[in-house]
C-alpha cells in the first residue's frame, strides 16, 4: 500500500515553493517564526479575520487597535462576543500585527469604538449566522434521517403485527 | 559616590547620588526596565519591587534606604513568581502589560506572605495596584490558578 500523508495547507505551499524555487522564503519567515503564530493557522474553524472557535469551546478574538489602558481589548473584543454571543469566561483576546488586513489600525482620538463598534459587531454576527445556518443544516439533515428510520421502523413494526 | 545595591542576588556599585529615587537607579542607571515608572507619588503601584521581602513603591524611596538589603524586581526569580508567571500567561491577563510587573510583584509578596489567599486577602494585598484596562478580574483568577499550579507541583 502507497504511503498516504496528510499535509496542511501551509506546508503544501513550503513544498510547492521548494519544487518550484519560487516562494519559498516568504512560507519559511511565515512558518518559522515562533514569536507569533496568527490564529489562522491554529487548528479550528475560523469564519473571518476577527474570530477564530476551537472544537473544545474556546474562542479566540482579535483586536485590531492597541491597547493602551484604555481597555481596548475589552471593549471591540466584547462588541464581537456580544453579537456572537460567546461565554466571555472561554473568550481570549489576542492581539493584531500590524497589517492592512485589518484596516485602519490608528489608535488615536477615541475613535476606535466609534468607527469600528459596527463592523465588530458585524464580525461576531456573521460568525454566529455561520454557526446557526451549519447547524441548522445539520438537524435537517438529521430529522430527515430520523423521520426515513422511524418510518422503516413502523413498517417492520407493522410487518410483524400482521 | 559608590552606592552598592544587591538586585535579584547580584551586586550593582551605582554611583548616584544618596537620594535619587530607587526606581529611577533600578531603571536609569543598572538597566533593569522591567520596573516601571506610573505615577511617581506611590499611589499607582506600577513599580513595586520587594525590598528585603517587603513589598515597596521604589518611586519612593531613596537609594540610600535601600543598601544593604536586598532588592527582588520582576526581572528576578522566585518559585511564587514562577507560578504567578505560568498562571498569567495561561489566563491571558495583561491587555496593555504596563501595571503588570507591579501587580505580579504584589501579588509575589501576596503569596509569599499568604499560601492560600482567599479573595478578601487578595483584593486587600492588590489594592495598591492599580490597572487602567481592567484587568482585576483576571488577575485575581490567575493568583488563585498559580496557588493551584503551586500545590499540584508541591
Amino acid at each position: 500500500m502507497s504511503n498516504i500523508q496528510k499535509i496542511d495547507r501551509r506546508d503544501f505551499v513550503k513544498l510547492f515553493g521548494l519544487a518550484s524555487g519560487g516562494i519559498i522564503l516568504g512560507c519559511s519567515v511565515a512558518s518559522d517564526s515562533k514569536d507569533f503564530i496568527p490564529i489562522e493557522s491554529k487548528k479550528g474553524f475560523h469564519p473571518n479575520l476577527f474570530v477564530h472557535l476551537e472544537e473544545n469551546g474556546n474562542v479566540t478574538l482579535v483586536a485590531s487597535r492597541s491597547e493602551m489602558g484604555q481597555g481596548i481589548r475589552t471593549s471591540l473584543a466584547s462588541a464581537i462576543a456580544d453579537e456572537l454571543e460567546a461565554d466571555w469566561q472561554y473568550v481570549s483576546v489576542v492581539q493584531a500585527i500590524g497589517h492592512e488586513k485589518y484596516g485602519n489600525q490608528n489608535t488615536d482620538g477615541s475613535r476606535s469604538v466609534r468607527t469600528r463598534l459596527e463592523p465588530m459587531r458585524k464580525m461576531g454576527a456573521t460568525a454566529k449566522m455561520m454557526l446557526i445556518t451549519a447547524a441548522a443544516n445539520f438537524l435537517w439533515r438529521f430529522s430527515c434521517r430520523c423521520r426515513q428510520s422511524s418510518n422503516s421502523k413502523r413498517k417492520k413494526h407493522t410487518i410483524k403485527k400482521s | 559616590m559608590d552606592i552598592n545595591l544587591s538586585i535579584n542576588g547580584k551586586s550593582h556599585a551605582v554611583q548616584v547620588q544618596e537620594d535619587m529615587p530607587l526606581l529611577w537607579a533600578i531603571r536609569d542607571i543598572v538597566g533593569l526596565t522591567g520596573t516601571k515608572f506610573g505615577c511617581g507619588v506611590s499611589q499607582c503601584g506600577a513599580c513595586s519591587v520587594l525590598v528585603d521581602g517587603r513589598l515597596t513603591k521604589s518611586c519612593s524611596v531613596s537609594v540610600i534606604d535601600a543598601v544593604e538589603k536586598e532588592i527582588f524586581t520582576i526581572e528576578g526569580n522566585s518559585e511564587n513568581l514562577e507560578f504567578l508567571r505560568q498562571a498569567w500567561t495561561d489566563g491571558n491577563v495583561p491587555q496593555c502589560g504596563y501595571c503588570q510587573s507591579g501587580q505580579l510583584i504584589a501579588a509575589t509578596s501576596l503569596l509569599d506572605t499568604i499560601e492560600n489567599p482567599t479573595d478578601k486577602d487578595i483584593d486587600k494585598a492588590m489594592s495598591a495596584n492599580i490597572c487602567r484596562c481592567g484587568t482585576y478580574t483576571r488577575i485575581k483568577k490567575a493568583i488563585h490558578t498559580a496557588v493551584k499550579l503551586k500545590n499540584q507541583t508541591l
